[in-house]
């Protein structure tokens, strides 16, 4: 089986300040996979570089087999820790913008998910509820029909409603369509059953690899698991 | 976790053994002691992730792996049911059973007990 994606000997660092040092890893179709890890671990640097919007100073990048490009971005969507629109628009001008740029958008889809979260299509984004937000933009991902799917920390600072909505949302799509996932998250309590396996990154390095039902038994919980792995 | 009831079957998940193989003995339990009757349709594998909160993938294998086992099956386009025979279900309750003893003799083995004891202790205790 040919990995969706696939890092090797990753290395970044900014102002001389390493993030991230020799980070390999490779993510199956399929799998949801949890990329845990304190703040400034790196992980967010390295969902950039996954994606190609960031150059690593060292290593290789293959996103279905080939260097991240345009033709591979097509097939990924990525959900930013921080989603970035003109205030001023409407939701339905979001939508509109989104079926522009991508071929594959499925507007039905995403106006579905919004129905779900009360979103209205005249709507300002200024008026949005930080949770409302989250979901424009999650529905925005996953109407996209990815095979690749990254969310950056999708369910920080959202109410527990919203939490458990964007967690559904995923699992809908998960279930119909098996995109690769793969997650960053604080949020384990919400997210822990979800993940088929589970990557810590400790100050730019990998220390963890492994399937998430096996760190389970090896350690009562994930949420266990990390507090031990991560003790200094 | 908070127990979740679907179609008989009371969900019990404990975050800290593979679910994967909790949903599969759940089940089980379910249809062994007839809390789920034959032929009844189970939630699809979206809906029963949903509503466990656990990811679709850890259902599928768990749904497969009963299939496996003649307990469920699978129509296309119409969802996922309990089987309508009673013979899988009547092998699975001998199984379990096997299961259960031999896990009790193993007990009362390292313990020292001989059988004659322990079955005196088995006829002696209560039984609900």
């Amino acid at each position: 089986m040919s990995s969706v994606l696939e890092l090797k000997g990753i290395e970044k660092s900014f102002g001389g300040h390493p993030v991230l040092r020799q980070v390999e890893f490779a993510l199956e179709p399929g799998k949801v996979v949890g990329l845990l890890g304190p703040n400034g671990a790196g992980k967010s640097t390295l969902l950039k570089i996954a994606v190609g919007l960031l150059m690593p100073d060292a290593g290789q990048v293959r996103v279905f087999g080939e260097p991240p490009s345009w033709q591979s971005l097509a097939r990924i969507a990525f959900l930013p820790d921080r989603g970035h629109f003109a205030r001023g628009l409407k939701v339905e001008a979001a939508l509109a913008m989104a079926a522009r740029l991508y071929d594959r958008f499925d507007r039905g889809l995403a106006e579905a998910v919004l129905k779900d979260a009360h979103l209205r299509p005249g709507t300002r984004l200024s008026e949005l509820s930080r949770g409302q937000e989250a979901r424009l933009h999650l529905a925005l991902c996953v109407a996209r029909h990815p095979e690749l799917l990254i969310l950056d920390e999708p369910l920080s600072g959202l109410d527990i409603l919203s939490r458990e909505a964007m967690v559904e949302t995923v699992i809908g799509t998960v279930s119909d369509e098996a995109p690769a996932v793969l997650i960053t998250t604080h949020d384990l309590d919400e997210v822990e059953g979800h993940f088929d396996e589970v990557i810590l990154l400790q100050e730019g390095k990998v220390v963890l690899k492994a399937e998430a039902e096996s760190l389970r038994v090896r350690y009562g919980s994930l949420r266990q698991m990390y507090k031990e792995v991560m003790q200094p | 976790m908070e127990p979740i009831q679907v179609a008989g079957i009371t969900f019990r998940l404990d975050p800290g053994k593979p679910l994967y193989e909790q949903i599969v003995d759940q089940v089980q339990g379910a249809l062994a002691r007839g809390d789920v009757k034959l032929n009844e349709r189970l939630p699809s594998v979206r809906e029963l992730a949903q509503l466990l909160k656990v990811n679709p993938n850890t259902v599928m294998r768990a749904y497969q792996d009963l299939e496996r086992g003649g307990l469920l099956m699978t129509y296309r386009g119409q969802g996922t049911f309990i089987t309508d025979k009673p013979q899988p279900v009547e092998r699975l309750k001998q199984d379990l059973a096997y299961r259960a003893v031999a896990h009790l003799v193993n007990e009362m083995r390292r313990l020292g007990f001989s059988r004659e004891q322990a079955l005196a202790l088995l006829q002696e205790v209560k039984w609900s």
